[in-house]
C-alpha cells in the first residue's frame, strides 16, 4: 500500500508544516508583544503629557478643560447659551 | 527590534546563499551521509530528493526577495520550514549510523533555522503607528 518513498514524503511535509506553524506562531506571538509594548509606552507618554499640561495649566491659576467624558448636560447648556 | 536593515539584510543574503548551496550539493548527490544507519524509514526520509527540490526552490524564494524588498518574512519563514526538517532527520541520522560521522552540517544547518526564525520576526512590518515619536 504505502511504500517508504511514499512515507518518507509524508513525514517531510508533516514536519515541513510543524515547523511552519511553530514559526508562524511564535513570528505572530513577538508580533504581538512588541505591539502590546509599544501601546504601552504610547499610554505612558500621553499620561506624562497630561500631567505637564495639568500642572502647567496650574501654575496659570487654570483648571483643565472637561474632556468629553467629564461633560455633563448643563456643559452642553452652557455652551449654548454662547 | 533585533537587526537593523543593513544587518538584516545582510544575514538574509546569507541564508540564501545556505540554501543555494544545499540545493546545488543536492543536485550532486552531495546533501546527505552515505554511512548506513540502522533505521531505513530514517534514511529514506533525509534521502529523500524533495530536500533537494526544496532548497532550491526557497532558495530561488529568498533571492526573490532579496531582489524585490518584499515577501522577507514569507521567505524566512520557508528557510525555516526546509532547514529546520532536514537538520532533524539528518541529525536523527548522522546520530544512528553504525560508525561515528561528523555531525557538524545538521547542527549548522539547525543554527541557520533558528537564524533564519530571528529574522522572520525581524522582518515582520513596523507598527510605527502607535510610535510615541520619542
Amino acid at each position: 500500500m504505502l511504500d517508504g518513498q511514499l512515507i518518507s514524503a509524508l513525514l517531510i511535509g508533516i514536519s515541513g508544516l510543524i515547523a511552519y506553524l511553530v514559526s508562524q506562531t511564535s513570528t505572530k506571538g513577538k508580533a504581538l508583544r512588541r505591539e502590546v509594548r509599544s501601546l504601552r509606552r504610547r499610554d505612558i507618554a500621553n499620561a506624562r503629557w497630561r500631567h505637564r499640561v495639568e500642572l502647567d495649566y496650574a501654575s496659570h491659576g487654570l483648571t483643565m478643560p472637561k474632556t468629553p467624558k467629564e461633560l455633563s448636560d448643563e456643559d452642553d447648556n452652557e455652551d449654548e447659551q454662547w | 527590534m533585533g537587526l537593523k536593515p543593513p544587518g538584516r539584510v545582510i544575514a538574509t543574503v546569507i541564508i540564501a546563499v545556505a540554501c543555494t548551496l544545499m540545493g546545488i550539493l543536492g543536485l550532486f548527490d552531495r546533501l546527505n551521509y552515505v554511512a548506513s544507519t540502522n533505521f531505513d524509514l530514517l534514511a529514506a526520509t533525509a534521502n529523500n530528493e524533495i530536500w533537494t527540490l526544496g532548497f532550491i526552490a526557497v532558495s530561488v524564494f529568498v533571492w526573490c526577495s532579496v531582489i524585490l524588498h518584499q515577501w522577507q518574512q514569507k521567505a524566512m519563514q520557508a528557510a525555516v520550514v526546509i532547514l529546520a526538517p532536514w537538520s532533524l532527520y539528518n541529525l536523527l541520522w548522522g546520530l544512528t549510523t553504525d560508525h561515528p560521522v561528523s555531525l557538524a552540517a545538521p547542527i549548522l544547518a539547525a543554527v541557520l533555522a533558528v537564524i533564519a526564525h530571528s529574522l522572520a520576526v525581524a522582518w515582520a512590518p513596523e507598527d510605527t503607528h502607535y510610535d510615541t515619536g520619542r
